[in-house]
């Protein structure tokens, strides 16, 4: 395990941000909107130049900035792909991101790149390679990652920890932190049939750099629903709650709303981070008053 | 218990759709194990069939969603992404052979110019992403001695590209790419050849005349600005210079010129 210092510059605030989306780069340039820092997937930005840089580059002037990678593959048992982790670094360097995540989670088969995060079993080798890939990442950015949990459809019975357990061993051994997301952990308790509480609790407070929030669809399967994970709507009521009280134990976290399909009107969108800075809002006032924090009298 | 590798390989083909059967147990509480696998299936190819509509915008829309959709579906069977983005490569990258698949896709053969609708659909793409740099003025010109113009060569902007068409491209692109109802569009009316510039970062698709088009290619191959001028004139008699490199001035598509006699290649 290698410790990594923390990243001075530009840090990651510990308030709501959103992920950024093409559609609103116009409004947020002109009207500059209170906004704690924006997410984006570093994909997006890979190519050589024009206006998605150019945007970025705007964008990130006003405001701290989170790299969040969606195809590095970390749980893949074939090596990573240099050109990716080489194109990944060159973003690092350029925009000097807040933060820089990736996932639990694997993607390619034969060669071919397949665009989702798919389940690993919770198994020592799939450990193993994590952690392997895991310091391979760090090491080049040189910096540490966060690592998100995926939400998952199916679960193996040779799994041997659970997906916390998991996370914890991968944290100890290459000194990443966690990136929780609440709606993920929900959908696959509802799919899995797990309690979310008990899975949240779980998680070590001093491990989580950042919090994902997002809303989810329901599909249902003859008598069953299963809950997908689409990006497509306003955080659920149950999401909320588990949020809330996630934050009463761990304290204030930067928290992003995530929002990729059916992508609402910018309005929408910050009034959803609104929500989520009051309750972090809401955290410090208790705080505050219970650690007698003058300011707060 | 599979290793991870026999695991992944199982889980990669039954995603590309082989039976489930082979990842071994599932814990599958209620749901069975083919409808969970449906979900990464569904994801998988929904988002990457997105990705090629948003890459070939206008071709989607001639086809319509549902023809798109299926016909997506056909492409990605020999064509998934290579590299970890699916942005940003152009002709190289995710969906770059698109046209010529197109060309040979047997449902679109009532629709003849669809693989140039996707050449400029492709084309606005890599424009789009392509490398920045910044362009020289008309004032780059100014100081050369009108004898010495013709010796001149000009490095052009990375984003420029021309798409030549037996079909009229352009009128075809263009109304369905801006209007809210494409207008009608004669195929009989001949071909048309589309140059694309990214003057600042916004990419801009004109209508040229042959001999722009030749001028363009001539001096993106090498060729001093007289021989690339007398190379259009061949092709087309009634080629204008001065509009012609006006329109390629204003749209930022010369980089660098040089002013020396060319040594020849050794």
């Amino acid at each position: 395990m290698t410790n990594y210092p923390a990243y001075r510059p530009n840090p990651i605030p510990t308030r709501a941000g959103v992920g950024l989306k093409p559609v609103h780069y116009a409004e947020i340039l002109e009207s500059k909107p209170l906004m704690g820092w924006f997410e984006v997937h570093p994909e997006n930005y890979m190519g050589e130049g024009g206006s998605p840089h150019k945007y970025l580059d705007a964008i990130r002037r006003d405001y701290a900035l989170s790299l969040h990678g969606v195809g590095m593959s970390l749980g893949g048992v074939d090596p990573l792909d240099g050109d990716h982790l080489a194109r990944f670094k060159s973003l690092v360097d350029r925009y000097e991101p807040g933060l820089v995540s990736e996932h639990l989670a694997w993607a390619t088969h034969d060669g071919d790149f397949m665009n989702d995060l798919f389940p690993l079993p919770l198994t020592q080798e799939a450990l193993e390679v994590m952690c392997e890939h895991v310091d391979q990442m760090q090491a080049t950015l040189n910096r540490q990652i966060l690592v998100e949990n995926p939400s998952t459809y199916l679960s193996l019975d040779d799994d041997v920890m659970s997906e916390p357990e998991f996370l914890h061993a991968l944290a100890t051994k290459t000194g990443c932190g966690l990136l929780l997301d609440v709606n993920n952990v929900y959908v696959s308790a509802c799919n899995h049939g797990f309690d979310p509480i008990a899975y949240l609790d779980e998680i070590d407070a001093r491990l989580i750099g950042e919090i994902h929030l997002a809303g989810h669809a329901v599909e249902s399967i003859g008598d069953v629903e299963l809950r997908i994970d689409d990006h497509g709507s306003q955080v659920c009521s149950d999401v909320w709650g588990l949020f809330e009280r996630l934050i009463m134990r761990v304290g204030a976290k930067p928290t992003l709303i995530e929002w990729d399909t059916n992508i609402p009107a910018w309005a929408v969108l910050s009034h959803e981070a609104e929500r989520a800075q009051m309750v972090l809002d809401q955290n410090d006032l208790i705080l505050g008053r219970r650690h007698g924090d003058a300011n707060f009298a | 218990m599979p290793t991870l590798r026999d695991f992944q390989a199982s889980f990669g083909a039954s995603v590309r759709g082989a039976s489930a059967t082979g990842l071994g147990l599932i814990r599958e509480n209620g749901i069975p194990l083919e409808r969970r696998m449906d979900v990464y299936r569904n994801n998988v190819h929904a988002s990457l069939i997105d990705a090629l509509a948003s890459a070939y915008p206008v071709v989607e829309r001639l086809v319509g969603r549902d023809f798109f959709r299926a016909m997506a579906l056909e492409f990605l069977r020999a064509h998934m992404p290579q590299n970890r983005t699916l942005t940003g490569f152009g002709g190289t990258g995710f969906g770059g052979e698109l046209p010529e698949f197109l060309e040979d896709f047997g449902p679109a053969s009532s629709l003849p110019y669809l693989g140039d609708v996707a050449r400029v659909d492709r084309a606005w793409l890599t424009a789009y992403h392509g490398a920045d740099y910044p362009a020289i003025d008309a004032d780059a010109l100014a100081q050369v001695a009108p004898e010495d113009l013709g010796e001149l060569r000009f490095h052009l902007h990375p984003t420029v590209q021309f798409v030549t068409s037996r079909y009229p491209i352009w009128s075809i692109w263009r109304t369905n790419k801006e209007d809210e109802i494409p207008s009608g569009v004669d195929l009989t009316s001949g071909g048309e050849t589309v140059c694309l510039l990214r003057p600042d970062a916004g990419v801009e698709v004109h209508l040229v005349n042959r001999g722009t088009a030749k001028l363009g290619e001539g001096l993106s191959r090498g060729l001093s600005l007289g021989a690339a001028f007398d190379a259009a004139r061949l092709d087309d008699e009634t080629f204008d210079l001065g509009n012609a490199l006006h329109l390629f001035l204003s749209g930022g598509a010369f980089v660098r010129v040089v002013h020396e006699p060319f040594l020849g290649a050794t």
